[in-house]
């Protein structure tokens, strides 16, 4: 997987321990780190907290993205930790008049062109927030329009078939309606962001959430475009913020403020409408149809040991859900369906960054 | 003269080349009585021709046909121009060497073969850059000239009442001491050896004393001694290195991003002394301390590659010496920086002693001089024959990977050693290179006084 989604999933050195949690059994039993910070997306949480809803055997702090709160077991609380990265992204400059700070010379769109990464509906919502931030089609025609979107072949499908590719960048093309400047990565990693650069990310949140690109993006100055039209976010108290990367820090929050999202036991009832369709929403995603998440993440924690001691054999648990093989459709669903009532969804949910 | 001017339209990787074409694009454009095409590559378009552009080109007759910088694409183009042949006999080339020459060596030795026989000559950004490539090339003389990289779009020049209000802003009294870096920040530009040298000043110097640090970080790491770093490694190698510094010092240390070319003309009017210790393999030149240059800021720099070109400017010598260790390659005393910084914190330099060091080099590096440099280079160079041996060992040690050369030892008669021998400065003893130093400072200002009795002459007779 780690190929497959390169370079999002490029290894960045950094004292927080980043890693991958297809990854964390063989990391953790080689390093005994006290602390990890967990890469993934929503998906591979939810199969790793139903696989191991309880630390059992495992001692390290694992840090989880702060959007995922709501999915971290009881159990598992005082043993998990909440981050955002945070940029400071208007410091570093030298104090210049007239500065316009809503100023926008260029945006930079950046993401992986794979069904898992960012569907075809979410990519089409998230290019109508671009272009209405712009101020329409007129104005962004006089905007520099770039983008790093390596294509990853995940395969045809029945979800998707095999023309992913071509549809998202006919979906780019239609939606924006610009030229668009196509980068190599190293294009990305050399150019100077002046003020006016904006950015945004295409990625879900299902397959991964700490992404490399997004750091690389933060650390230049970009700004990310605001995508949910909702109030503006109340102020964040971090218990710690370490800096990770050039003007990125890691915001650690230890408090717990949502409470959990029972997915574990077939009694689930969601809290609200938005957390159903959040899980909804990823359990049907080709993040969890395209990749082996049983084989991957077993259950592990509670007879963990570390290196030079026998490991334990793995056990699979499946989660409350009926998931298909990798190559088919899947409508997966928890075994108890009372909040899924006939109708779908029919707006799209924002899941939050 | 026609000159044909063949470039890249693809924006270039690095912002300091992007600055370079551009600069080198005006000043051959102010050539008078010269006419000056230019016809440029693009890799986007899929519909490339060379044999087309070529013979655009030769119906143009150029006399000289002038690549601004190297680049994989323009081999086609210059394999259709190699067959081409004017009335006159051949064309004259002009490539315009970088500092990464040494590790494009493939790309040369595949181009020597159609070069075999024409007239080529090199301009090079230094006059170290010119012997590493004459070195480099193979019963050939005089087939390298120097011709600085302009610095073009920003006026540089001192600006007392924006150093005043820059410094304010810093919470700066006047005679408080401002050091400066401004570039890349990474492994090779030695900048934690900077932040150590700093650390080294004494307390009393320390307490009035600012080191601003503003650029980006990249983790480059040093390719060509095999040493790589992963994303992020740089930057923690910075933190470690702030965290074992005194909170005292900690404190005088700030960290700027990359900023556009008008504040970095500002940052410069404000500060003291720039200092960069870099020894990049391929400094050729050094496009920011050209910049800091022409504002008059009094340099701190390692004596290596193009960066000794920019130490003759000033009325004296705080260069850095360098030398070559058999282990490691360049290196150099970080005691040596703390003194040259010593004596520089103690140094009150006035506006007018900024503005006269400004316009030495302003003179030398503006676009309009380079102009001028560009009108004497040579219309037609030797006959090319190859390349010397180690341009194709070299290519031997190039490695796709990392995308750079690799070298695993330094010692003399090494490869490396003899290539970049040209880049270090034999020793001298430092008071003799600061009486040197001086000497010519006071035959500028005798070169200035006799020019103003001959204007004043002028004047005389005229009325």
């Amino acid at each position: 997987m780690f190929l497959n989604i390169w370079p999002v999933s490029e290894n960045y050195v950094s004292l927080l321990n980043p890693v991958f949690l297809a990854d964390l059994q063989t990391q953790a039993a080689r390093n005994t780190k006290p602390d990890y910070l967990i890469r993934d997306g929503l998906v591979p949480l939810i199969w790793f907290f139903t696989n191991n809803p309880e630390p059992g055997q495992f001692k390290a702090i694992l840090r989880i993205h702060a959007d995922f709160e709501q999915f971290v077991p009881p159990a598992w609380r005082s043993q998990v930790e909440l981050y955002d990265f945070i940029s400071d992204h208007g410091a570093g400059y030298l104090p210049s008049a007239g500065r316009n700070a809503s100023e926008i010379k260029q945006i930079i769109l950046i993401g992986l062109i794979a069904p898992s990464g960012c569907s075809l509906d979410r990519l089409h919502a998230d290019l109508e927030r671009i272009v209405e931030f712009a101020g329409g089609h007129e104005q962004l025609k006089k905007i520099k329009v770039r983008a790093f979107l390596p294509i990853r072949d995940e395969g045809a499908t029945i979800l998707n078939g095999s023309s992913f590719s071509p549809h998202y960048i006919l979906t780019l093309w239609r939606s924006l309606q610009v030229d668009i400047e196509f980068l190599e990565l190293e294009g990305l990693k050399w150019m100077y962001f002046e003020h006016g650069t904006w950015v945004h990310e295409f990625n879900e949140g299902h397959l991964y959430k700490d992404s490399y690109l997004r750091t690389l993006a933060l650390a230049k100055g970009g700004r990310f475009i605001p995508m949910a039209n909702s109030p503006s976010t109340p102020t964040v108290e971090y218990s710690q913020v370490i800096p990770i990367y050039p003007h990125v820090s890691c915001g650690i929050r230890r408090e717990f403020k949502k409470p959990f999202v029972d997915y574990l036991t077939e009694q689930w009832k969601p809290e609200n409408a938005e957390t159903s369709e959040t899980f909804y929403r990823a359990m049907n995603s080709s993040a969890n149809i395209k990749y082996p998440w049983a084989k991957w993440i077993p259950s592990w924690c509670k007879d963990f040991t570390v290196s030079g001691q026998e490991i334990a054999s793995p056990a699979v648990t499946e989660p409350q859900l009926e998931t298909s093989e990798v190559t088919e459709v899947a409508s997966a669903t928890p075994a108890s369906t009372d909040w899924l009532q006939p109708e779908a969804p029919s707006q799209e949910v924002e899941v939050s960054h | 003269m026609r000159i044909a001017l063949i470039s890249m339209n693809d924006e270039s990787y690095w912002r300091s080349c992007c600055f370079i074409t551009e600069g080198l694009r005006d000043a051959y454009k102010l050539q008078p009585r010269d006419r000056v095409v230019e016809w440029r590559i693009s890799t986007a378009k899929s519909h490339l021709n060379p044999a087309q552009m070529a013979k655009e080109i030769h119906n143009f007759k150029p006399h000289v046909i002038s690549f601004l910088d190297t680049h994989p694409a323009f081999g086609p183009l210059l394999f259709e121009l190699s067959k081409l042949k004017p009335r006159w006999g051949h064309y004259n080339f002009r490539f315009h060497a970088y500092g990464d020459f040494t590790c494009k060596a493939n790309l040369w030795i595949k181009w020597a073969a159609w070069l075999k026989g024409l007239n080529v000559t090199f301009a090079c950004a230094s006059p170290a850059q010119a012997r590493l490539l004459q070195n480099l090339l193979l019963e050939t003389q005089n087939a390298t000239e120097v011709c600085p990289f302009p610095v073009a779009g920003e006026d540089f020049s001192f600006d007392p009442l924006r150093r005043e209000s820059l410094r304010k802003t810093f919470g700066l009294k006047p005679d408080d001491f401002l050091i400066v870096y401004t570039g890349r920040l990474t492994l090779q530009k030695n900048v934690l050896a900077a932040l150590r040298a700093f650390a080294a000043l004494s307390p009393e110097i320390l307490a009035r004393s600012r080191f601003v640090i503003a650029g980006e970080f990249d983790d480059l790491g040093a390719p060509m001694r095999g040493i790589t770093i992963p994303p992020g490694g740089f930057f923690a190698l910075w933190q470690d290195e702030l965290n074992s510094l005194a909170p005292a010092v900690r404190e005088r240390i700030q960290l700027l991003r990359g900023m556009p070319r008008a504040d970095l003309k500002d940052l410069y009017s404000a500060a003291d002394v720039y200092l960069s210790l870099s020894l990049q393999h391929d400094e050729d030149f050094g496009m920011a301390p050209a910049e800091a240059a022409m504002a008059g800021l009094p340099l701190v720099l390692t004596k290596w590659g193009g960066y000794m070109t920019f130490l003759e400017f000033m009325p004296t010598d705080h260069g850095i010496h360098v030398h070559l260790s058999e282990n490691n390659g360049p290196e150099f005393d970080i005691a040596d920086v703390t003194r040259n910084l010593t004596l520089l914190a103690e140094q009150k330099l006035t506006p007018e002693d900024r503005r006269r060091a400004g316009a030495v080099a302003t003179a030398k590096l503006s676009v309009k001089s380079i102009a001028r440099n560009i009108k004497r280079l040579k219309r037609s160079g030797p006959q090319f024959r190859d390349f010397k041996p180690q341009v194709y060992e070299l290519a031997q040690l190039f490695d796709f990977k990392t995308g750079t050369l690799i070298f695993t030892n330094f010692h003399k008669g090494s490869t490396y050693e003899i290539i970049y021998r040209t880049y270090i400065e034999p020793k001298v003893d430092s008071a003799e290179s600061r009486i040197k130093g001086a000497h010519s400072f006071w035959n500028r200002k005798l070169e200035g006084i006799r020019q103003s009795l001959h204007q004043s002459a002028r004047r005389l007779f005229a009325s």
